[in-house]
Parts: C-alpha cells; sequence; structure tokens
C-alpha cells in the first residue's frame, strides 16, 4: 500500500529542521576547522592605528594587525567556544537530571543539593581566583564556564523528563514489554528535543557573554583572539578617534551574534507553543 | 435591560455561537442553557468586552487568525457594548453592568482582605454611606470574614463575596456565569438567595448547563445548541412541552431513561474481581471490590469522579501492581505465545487499555502506522532493543489495516503517514481501540473513552465500541461517568461510591437513591457492607 | 490589620530556609579552601607565584624565608589551609605590600562605593523593569507589548560591557557631560552639598550602565508574570467590577508579583555584583570590583584572598536574607 520509494524523502521533510541543523553543524566545524589555513596572516605592521583604507578595510590596531583580518580569525574561536561550552554544559546538566529522575530518594536529594550549591556559587570570584594564576585556554575556558552554568538547566531538563516519562504512552508501551533504551531512543528523545534545542540556544547565549566578558577582562589566555579580547584591545582608544574602527566592529558582531541566537530562541519557543497548542 | 442582535463570536474559523437574538427587561432573568465547552463563558465576558480578540469586520484574514472575533450587537444599559470606547466600558464596568463568574479558587486577589476589597469598590463608584460591616451583614456574611485573605476562605464565602462585590455598585445588568457550579447544595442555596437581592431593579443573564437551575431560578429559558437558539420559553412551557428534540433531552434527561432490554450474553466469566482494596499512602480508593465479567459482555462502571474507577482499571489492566484483593482471568485469555516480558501481576498481555486522553496515550511525533507497527511487534515480543519498528512487510501492513477498518478509520497511505498529533480527538481514540485490538485481546478495557471527545467523536467511539462487542465477541470494562454512555454500551452496570465521607448533602442523596437490598447477582460490589451498590438492568 | 496566619513561617519553610543557610555555608568554606589551595598546587615555588616579581628581586634570603613564615607557606599543605582559613575567618586579611595598607582597610574604603553605585541602580532597575513589565504583560500581544519587548530583546543581545562602553562613549566622550571615570574629582569640594553633587554626578553614569544591565532580565521576568497574572480570573474579576488604571496596576499586578520580585531579587545580588565589577573596571570607579580585578591584575594575593572572602560572605548572606524574604512573601499570597 505505501510504496517502500517515497519514504526516504517523506523522512527528510519530517526531519528537514533537524536534517538542516545536522548540515549547519557539519559545515560550521568544518569551517572552523579550516579557518586557520584559509585566512590571512594577523601579522604586525608598522601602519599602527591606521583608519579604514582601501588596504585596510578596516583599519589596523595599534600594532599594526588588520582589524578585518582579527575579526575573521577571532569569529570561528569566539563561535565555537560559545557552542562546545554550551553543549558541555547541556551535557552535564542532562546527566544531572537523568540522575536526578532515576535515582531513588537519597540519591535525588544529594543531586539537588548539588544543584542548589552550583546554584549559589558566585561564579564571577571563582572566575577571578583561577584567572589569577593561571588565565585559562580554549579548553580550559569551555571546561570551567561548563562547570560553572551547568546547573541552568537542570531543573527544566528534570521536569520534562519526568514529564515524559510519567506519560502514558511510555506508561502503555512499557507495560507491552517495551525495554527503556527503545523507549529512550524513540520515544523520550524526539518528545524532548525542542526543550533540549531551547535550552541549548539559551546555554550559547549566556555561553558567549560570559566568555566574552572574560576576554573583555584580559582574563583568557593572550594568543586567545575572540570579539571579547579585541574589545578589550579597543579600551584603551576611547579619547582617540580610533575606537570606530577598533571598537565597533567587535561590538556589533558580538551584539549582532547574539541577536541571532535570541531570535532563534524565540522562534523556536514560538513553533513549540504552537505545536503544544494544536495537541492538548 | 440587554438586548443582544445577531451576535455571533467564533475563535479562529470555528463559530461558537451564531445570530444570537436576545433580549432582557429590567427585572427578569434569562437562563442560557447550553452543554459546556460551548462559548457560553467567552459570550459572558464579551459582553464585559474582557474578551482578547477584535470585531470580525477588521480581520483581514479571517482563517489564519487564531483568536475571538465577533460581529452583531449588544446593547446593555443603551450602550452597544461591541462598538463602545475604552473609556465608555470603563464607566460601564462595575457601574452598569456587573459579572459574577464560576471560579472560586482564584477569583479575589489574593494579597488583598476582604475589607480591602469592600473598601476598593466603594471607593470606586463613590459609595460613602454604606461601611464594609454593613455590606457583610447585608449579604449574611460573618463579620469575621473582613479581616481574612482570600486563602481562609471556603468556596461558598467567596462566592457570596464575589456577588456582594458585584452587586455594591447596583448594577442595571448582571451576567452570572455558571455561579453554582463549584458548589455544594447548601451553599448553592445560599447564592441563589444573595443572587435574589434586588434583582426587581436589573436584568439578568443566567448562563448555565444546569436545567435545574435554570428552571428553578429564571423568568426565560433559551436553549442553546451548537452555538444557536434553539427554543426559548419559560420554565413552564419548556418543562411540559419541548420544542425542540435538544432541549428536551437537555431538560428532561434525568426522568426520560427507559432501559432497553438487551439480551445479556451467557457466556462463561473471563475475569473475576475478589476483594479488591487499594488506597494511596492512606487514603483508601477501593474497598472490597468484588465482579465478574462474562465473555462478549460490557460492563460499566459508574460513579463521581475521584471515587477510584480510573485506579480500579489501572489495577484490572495491570498498569498498578495490586495491593490487596485478586484479579482472576480465566484460561481464554492466557497468552498463546509466550511473552517476551513475564507481565506483572496476574493479568495476561490480552488486554487492550483504552485511556481517557487519547492524545496522551499516544505518542505525538509517531505516524499511525508507526504507532500500530510498534504494537504488533510489543506483541509478538519482536521488538529488540533501538530497532524502530518496521511496517513496509505486507504481513504487518495487512494486520495494521485490519485492525483500523475495525475501528473504521480509513487506511490509504497518507493516514498511515499522519503523525498522530495531527489526529481529531476522535481518530486518536480510535486509533488506541485500533492499538489494542493488535493484542487480540478477550477484554478491553476502556477507562473515560469518551469524556474528552466532543459529542460527535463521543458517538463515534461507542459505535466502534459497540460494533466490536458484538461483531468480535470481546468483554469490555467501561469506566465511565456519563449515565449515557453507559446506558449505550452496557449488559450491566456497576456504581461506586465515595469511600471518604461525602458532604452531608451528597451523602443523604446517595441513600435516597440506593438499594439497600442484597441481591443475589453476577455482580457483587460492596463498600463497607454499608454503602449499597445500585444495581440496574442485571 | 493582617490574620495571624498570614505572617509566620511553617515549620517546612524554616527547615528550608535553614537548609539553604547549610548550603551556603559549605559554598562559602569551599571557596575558602579552593582560595587556599588553588595556589599551592601551581607548579614551581609558591612564594614566586605569591609575590609579585617586582617586590621579589630585592628580597634576600634571610627576608624569603620569613615572608614565607609570614604568608603561612610552612607545614604540610593540609595545615597551611587550616591555617589560611583560621586566620580569614578571625578576620584577619593581611597587608598589601603593592598598596602598602591594610586589606582590611583597603576594602573598606572600596564597598561604600560599590554599595552606592549598587544603591543607585537598584531603585532604576526596579522602577524601569517592574512598569515596563506590568505596562507589556498586562495586555500580551497588544501593540504597546509588541513594541517594549521588541525593545528589550534589541537591549538584551547587547553585552554589558559594550552598553556601558556606549556609555561612556556617549555621554562622557562625544557629549562631554559627565566625567569620565573615579568616584570624585582630584580636588573635592570643601562644602557638603557641592561635594554629595560631584559624587552623584560622577555615580550617574556608572549606575546607569548597571541598572541597563538587570532592566532586560526584571522586564522579561515581569513581563511573563504579569502576562499569567491578566489571564487568572480575579484579575479579570476586577476588570468586571471597573477596576483599573493605578488601583489595578498597584493593588493587582504590584502586590502579586513582589514575591517574584524578590524571588529574583535575591539571584540578582551575585550578578549585580558580576556587573558591578565591569562597569568600575570601565568607568575606572574606586569600588570593590576594580580593587578586586586590579589586584587579580597584579597578583596581589593578600588583598585579592580578602576581597573573596568577603565578597563572597556578602553575596551568598544577602542572596539568603531576599530568598528567606521571599518564602515569607509567597505564604502571603
Amino acid at each position: 500500500m505505501s510504496a517502500p520509494t517515497p519514504r526516504i524523502p517523506q523522512t527528510i521533510t519530517r526531519y528537514r529542521r533537524q536534517v538542516l541543523g545536522l548540515f549547519a553543524v557539519v559545515i560550521l566545524t568544518l569551517l572552523i576547522a579550516a579557518s586557520d589555513a584559509l585566512l590571512p596572516a594577523y601579522v604586525t605592521s608598522t601602519d599602527t592605528l591606521q583608519p579604514p583604507s582601501a588596504r585596510h578595510w578596516l583599519g589596523t590596531n595599534d600594532i599594526g594587525q588588520s582589524v578585518l583580518t582579527g575579526l575573521l580569525r577571532a569569529t570561528p574561536v569566539t563561535v565555537g567556544l560559545a557552542l562546545l561550552t554550551a553543549a558541555l554544559a547541556l551535557l552535564i546538566g542532562l546527566t544531572m537530571a537523568g540522575l536526578a529522575v532515576v535515582f531513588p530518594k537519597k540519591g535525588r536529594a544529594v543531586v539537588l543539593h548539588l544543584t542548589d550549591m552550583a546554584e549559589i556559587v558566585p561564579s564571577i570570584l571563582l572566575l577571578l581566583l583561577v584567572a589569577a594564576w593561571h588565565q585559562p585556554g580554549a579548553a580550559e575556558i569551555i571546561l570551567l564556564m561548563a562547570v560553572l552554568t551547568w546547573h541552568d538547566d537542570v531543573r527544566i531538563l528534570r521536569s520534562v523528563l519526568l514529564r515524559e516519562i510519567g506519560r502514558e504512552n511510555i506508561r502503555l508501551a512499557r507495560h507491552m514489554g517495551a525495554s527503556w533504551p527503545y523507549l529512550l531512543l524513540h520515544h523520550i528523545l524526539p518528545a524532548i528535543l525542542p526543550t533540549l534545542t531551547g535550552v541549548y540556544l539559551q546555554n550559547v547565549v549566556q555561553a558567549v557573554m560570559r566568555v566574552a566578558g572574560l576576554a573583555f577582562l584580559g582574563l583568557t589566555a593572550g594568543d586567545l583572539l575572540t570579539w571579547g579580547s579585541m574589545l578589550q584591545d579597543a579600551t584603551g582608544y576611547l579619547h582617540t578617534p580610533a575606537w570606530q574602527w577598533l571598537l565597533l566592529p567587535p561590538a556589533l558582531c558580538l551584539t549582532g551574534f547574539l541577536l541571532v541566537l535570541t531570535t532563534l530562541d524565540q522562534r523556536q519557543q514560538r513553533h513549540a507553543r504552537l505545536r503544544q497548542g494544536a495537541n492538548p | 435591560m440587554i438586548e443582544l442582535r445577531n451576535l455571533s463570536l467564533s475563535v479562529g474559523d470555528t463559530a461558537l455561537l451564531q445570530d444570537i437574538n436576545l433580549s432582557v427587561a429590567t427585572g427578569e432573568t434569562l437562563a442560557l442553557l447550553g452543554p459546556s465547552g460551548a462559548g457560553k463563558s467567552s459570550l459572558a465576558r464579551l459582553l464585559l468586552r474582557l474578551l482578547e480578540g477584535q470585531p470580525s469586520r477588521t480581520l483581514r484574514h479571517k482563517a489564519r487568525h487564531r483568536g475571538f472575533h465577533w460581529s452583531g450587537q449588544a446593547i446593555v444599559a443603551g450602550t452597544d457594548v461591541l462598538s463602545a470606547s475604552v473609556g465608555q466600558m470603563r464607566h460601564l464596568r462595575g457601574n452598569q453592568i456587573g459579572l459574577i463568574t464560576q471560579s472560586l479558587s482564584d477569583a479575589l486577589n489574593p494579597q488583598l482582605t476582604m475589607r480591602a476589597h469592600v473598601a476598593e469598590v466603594l471607593a470606586l463608584h463613590q459609595i460613602t454611606d454604606i461601611t464594609p460591616e454593613q455590606v457583610f451583614a447585608t449579604f449574611n456574611l460573618p463579620p469575621e470574614l473582613l479581616e481574612r485573605r482570600p486563602a481562609y476562605l471556603s468556596g461558598g464565602e467567596v462566592q457570596r463575596v464575589l456577588i456582594a462585590l458585584s452587586l455594591l455598585p447596583k448594577p442595571k445588568c448582571l451576567i452570572l456565569d455558571e455561579p453554582t457550579a463549584a458548589l455544594d447544595p447548601a451553599n448553592q442555596a445560599l447564592t441563589v438567595k444573595a443572587m435574589a437581592h434586588g434583582r426587581a431593579q436589573r436584568a439578568q443573564i443566567l448562563i448555565t448547563h444546569d436545567p435545574a437551575l435554570a428552571l428553578s431560578v429564571c423568568d426565560h429559558i433559551a436553549v442553546l445548541d451548537q452555538g444557536r437558539i434553539v427554543e426559548t420559553g419559560t420554565p413552564r412551557d419548556l418543562q411540559q412541552q419541548p420544542q425542540h428534540p435538544k432541549s428536551r433531552a437537555m431538560i428532561q434527561q434525568p426522568r426520560d431513561t427507559a432501559p432497553g432490554t438487551a439480551a445479556a450474553p451467557s457466556g462463561p466469566d473471563v475475569l473475576r474481581v475478589h476483594q479488591l482494596s487499594h488506597s494511596y499512602g492512606a487514603r483508601p480508593v477501593l474497598r472490597n471490590l468484588s465482579f465478574s465479567l462474562r465473555a462478549g459482555e460490557c460492563l460499566a462502571v459508574l460513579g463521581p469522579s475521584g471515587c477510584g474507577k480510573s485506579t480500579l482499571a489501572r489495577l484490572v489492566a495491570g498498569m498498578e501492581p495490586l495491593q490487596s484483593g485478586q484479579i482472576l482471568w480465566s484460561e481464554a485469555t492466557r497468552p498463546a505465545r509466550p511473552s517476551p516480558r513475564p507481565c506483572p501481576g496476574p493479568c495476561p498481555c490480552q488486554i487492550g487499555y483504552v485511556s481517557q486522553f487519547p492524545h496522551r496515550a499516544l505518542t505525538a511525533h509517531f505516524s499511525v502506522a508507526q504507532t500500530l507497527a510498534e504494537a504488533l511487534s510489543l506483541s509478538q515480543g519482536r521488538l529488540r532493543w533501538l530497532l524502530r519498528p518496521r511496517h513496509s512487510d505486507p504481513a504487518t501492513l495487512t494486520a495494521i489495516c485490519n485492525a483500523l477498518t475495525a475501528v473504521s478509520l480509513p487506511t490509504d497511505a497518507p493516514f498511515l503517514a499522519r503523525l498522530t498529533r495531527d489526529l481529531s480527538g476522535g481518530e486518536a481514540q480510535r486509533l488506541c481501540l485500533a492499538r489494542a485490538l493488535l493484542v487480540q485481546p478477550q477484554v478491553i478495557i476502556a477507562d473515560e473513552p469518551t469524556s474528552s471527545l466532543d459529542q460527535c467523536a463521543a458517538a463515534e467511539v461507542i459505535k466502534t465500541l459497540s460494533d466490536l462487542k458484538q461483531r468480535a465477541a470481546i468483554s469490555i470494562l467501561l469506566i465511565t461517568h456519563a449515565p449515557a454512555v453507559a446506558q449505550a454500551l452496557a449488559d450491566q452496570q456497576l456504581t461506586l461510591r465515595q469511600i471518604s465521607p461525602p458532604p452531608a448533602a451528597m451523602l443523604r442523596r446517595a441513600d435516597q437513591g440506593a438499594n439497600v437490598e442484597p441481591t443475589p447477582s453476577l455482580i457483587h460490589a460492596a463498600f463497607m457492607g454499608d454503602r449499597p451498590v445500585r444495581r440496574e438492568r442485571s | 490589620m493582617r490574620p495571624k496566619a498570614g505572617i509566620g513561617i511553617s515549620r517546612g519553610k524554616a527547615a528550608a530556609l535553614l537548609r539553604g543557610l547549610l548550603q551556603r555555608l559549605a559554598v562559602f568554606v569551599f571557596l575558602l579552601v579552593l582560595m587556599s589551595v588553588l595556589p599551592r598546587l601551581l607548579p614551581g615555588d609558591a612564594l614566586d607565584v605569591l609575590m609579585d616579581s617586582d617586590v621579589q628581586r630585592d628580597l634576600q634570603e634571610s627576608e624569603r624565608s620569613a615572608l614565607r613564615d609570614q604568608l603561612g607557606l610552612g607545614g604540610t599543605l593540609i595545615e597551611q589551609v587550616g591555617r589560611d582559613l583560621m586566620r580569614l575567618l578571625r578576620g584577619d586579611f593581611g597587608y598589601s605590600h603593592l598598596h602598602g595598607a591594610p586589606v582590611s582597610r583597603l576594602l573598606a574604603d572600596a564597598l561604600p562605593w560599590t554599595a552606592l553605585l549598587i544603591a543607585l541602580a537598584t531603585p532604576i532597575f526596579l522602577g524601569v523593569g517592574v512598569i515596563f513589565g506590568i505596562e507589556a504583560g498586562r495586555r500580551p500581544g497588544a501593540r504597546l507589548d509588541r513594541i517594549i519587548t521588541t525593545a528589550m530583546s534589541l537591549l538584551a543581545s547587547v553585552p554589558p560591557f559594550v552598553t556601558a562602553m556606549a556609555l561612556l562613549l556617549c555621554f562622557a566622550i562625544l557629549w562631554p557631560i559627565l566625567p569620565t571615570g573615579g568616584a570624585e574629582p582630584l580636588f573635592p569640594a570643601e562644602a557638603p552639598w557641592p561635594h554629595a553633587r560631584e559624587i552623584a554626578r560622577h555615580a550617574l553614569l556608572p549606575a546607569c550602565a548597571l541598572a541597563l544591565h538587570e532592566v532586560v532580565r526584571y522586564f522579561f521576568v515581569v513581563r511573563g508574570e504579569a502576562a499569567g497574572l491578566s489571564r487568572r480570573a480575579f484579575v479579570i474579576n476586577a476588570r468586571s467590577r471597573g477596576i483599573s488604571g493605578w488601583r489595578e496596576r498597584r493593588d493587582y499586578y504590584g502586590r502579586n508579583l513582589l514575591p517574584v520580585i524578590c524571588a529574583r531579587l535575591s539571584q540578582s545580588v551575585a550578578t549585580l555584583f558580576t556587573a558591578s565589577l565591569f562597569v568600575e573596571v570601565i568607568f575606572s570607579y574606586p569600588g570593590v570590583g576594580s580593587l578586586t580585578y586590579q589586584a587579580v591584575l597584579d597578583r596581589d594575593y593578600a588583598l585579592l584572598q580578602g576581597a573573596i572572602a568577603v565578597l563572597a560572605a556578602l553575596v551568598l548572606s544577602l542572596n539568603w536574607i531576599f530568598d528567606a524574604l521571599t518564602d515569607i512573601l509567597a505564604h502571603r499570597g
């Protein structure tokens, strides 16, 4: 009755969003990996603090590096850091939420207490403390930020997991003999995917802000070029006209990226709401 | 006075109310009687312009608009509220037109005391000749309530405070939206008394689904069906000679229940429940319940909500561990194949379970075919680990189509590919039935199969169930609170009562209607010995 | 006026508060321990790390060992950490060699400035956030709501330090009507009133930058809650009785939003200190934030340790107090 041939395109249309998202992630990863080789070298020169010209489209900084090259080179680093930090935080949060769901009473209390404590740690103090001894590089930033932010996700993920696991369809399927791995993969994961996406997007926004803030304070490793560290370079030139090409480009990039993320997040929320509205 | 002319109200592209024409003179009370969920409460809010929405003519894309929109005229105290400005409406509300709503749990500001509520209204309408104490005395409210916040008031007290607040400015028109729905009879009487306070000076519209209330307090009754007024008349007329079949059904329903004469099938027992008791923590839900179910028979379990009906269904289906008592199945229901996993408890896998909320029982992102293929694989013990069940091989497809045909759902490819979240309530419930059928059950346990569906869909599901009973000789354990559903399907009925002591009034009524004689019958359901069971048609 | 039952805290609530207090104590001790363990775990001579190299160069070996004892670097790790903890808990924060002053005095000098900024910013962000939030949430989806929400979403996408720099650029450099930095002019006025005016002028921009950072959060929280309230039966009933305008916003929205705002405040304590760090650095304002930041850059360990201990104690205790307040308010509702 249903011929096997139309099934593949059908699957693609049904999971179009997911497929597109996966595609974007793959391309982004490739770009980030290849960016070092693709982009022109970020070299110093004697043309210091030049305003934008035909040679240097966005001018140069105090040691004669082209701002445009810096901006291009900082983009994959900044974006990659944010995406990876958010992913790691989500992973930790999801694990903790999962533990809080499956553990019996005692273990659950431990996990929830841990989350509570993580919530009240003043993260900026911890960051200052660490940065005072060792200015973190890319890997350390990802680890540090994820450890400091995972607690934001636990509550919402736990409630979603509890809701899905307690749903009647899961209870019925379980009653009919389905195994937990099967249920997780085919019933629960697709159902919580919208929530996961939303939480991830918010994580990315937070990570962008925090990493940029840390870099802006000059507390990241010196060779780590991000939009935040470019902003930090610009702070010394607010009293000269150079702020126009030193401050504005990274600030606009940062704001633009955050705007894209929040718009995506809002669209995703609206989409989820609409879908929920259609099915009470 | 209130006059509605050609009033229509829609949400999105579905019409809730169409061409409503009504007029209520000062001193009159008109009841708008209709089934719940028909847009009556929205009408009440519309008359005070508290409904978020807009006039239909200002809509550009009617089909795409998801909110409320309306057309026509509603003249309240000389002003057309549907075209009144914001300032005009602000003046009208409270002064000229009042509203009393049904929800009581959240009806007053939780942060303000009763005195603050009263003082607020007095200040707003510049009433200086009366103190809050006098207000409370007038409306039969104890004065110590004045210093309390709403959390420390009972439902009946909240309702009377609300009525007092609405009547204080002496509005010329009053809309009462199910004012007594959430109250027990004693409080209902008090509320009705409070509503009568000064009613000669105003026009009232009482919106209700309770014919008894409408008949007792109103001068006129308008019967609403599918968004239209089908009949208007005085309570006397409607009671004696209702013209429209709907009004007859609505008003005379309680008396007009002639039992059918279906021959009780006389197969062997498939299910025996013996001395079943269950409790959640310290709260007992079921106590010493015994009954049995014969092959090809439908047994309806009736009772008010919260009396343990759903618990019974889940216990029998084996979805909840048995605490005490026995559930015995006949040999015929034992699974022919060894099941992949021993079923918990004594239940065989060959029962189908259909629940109250079909969309909750289905996985939203599964297609119809996937849902059924999964059930089939599970029942045959073929589902292993992570692989998604396939539904392309002919045997599976045939089984799926057979099941769909049995519940009169289409079997074409587009329908098979539809996601369950896009199905209507009726379709989803029938899909649940189809899924239950794939297990080739001897017994189907249907827990309120129609209560979340609209009338049309409910009728489809009932018809499907009765088809199944007759053609496939499947026994049905039907759990419901609606006597009409039980009438339509059941060969036997069994009524459960609340175990925790009900309010005094309810208990009295229950005792009058109950048959105290112990009856030698197939059905024994005894609750604590002294709460007898009603036997009908056995 | 109020019923007695409305004020007290139930036993469960008290237990929850006590648990919160214990959790905060645990976090505080954890921070202190981390603070004293971290430098000692790093490779190399802890003294090299602890002391700025400029200071070290002039030291003789005997002075070095004396300093070692003074800094508590003798004995095993646990002994050292224990000594550190006891010293901090006694309130002895040591001496900052770089500033040439006891840490406690440096902190005591800096704290009032930070407190001034936060005290000025709080009414701004509370007022603006709550008023706009109620206005937008009262009629969700209306034109006013769409305009305000869009503007706030835009503002939310700008990192707070960028907003602070934009403020500095606009109102102090391009259009110099306000001072660019510091808390008071080099030569403060003698008379009290002009002096106060100078201080206010200096604090205005940083306080606004701080407030802008928090306004967005409050706006979204309040708008969401107000949108929820606008659908609740008691608000609709009140409107049907003719209650509108100021009375509706204050008694029906404001009072019911109080617990949410309070809960949000408890989280704000930490974010405000974080934001004040950025703001103070950008406006070179002499508060705790810039002091701490300077300590990090200078590796002034004693000062950093003292600042972090004091800030952590402040943040944690304030945040607990607001939590307790929220519980009391919520209990009433």
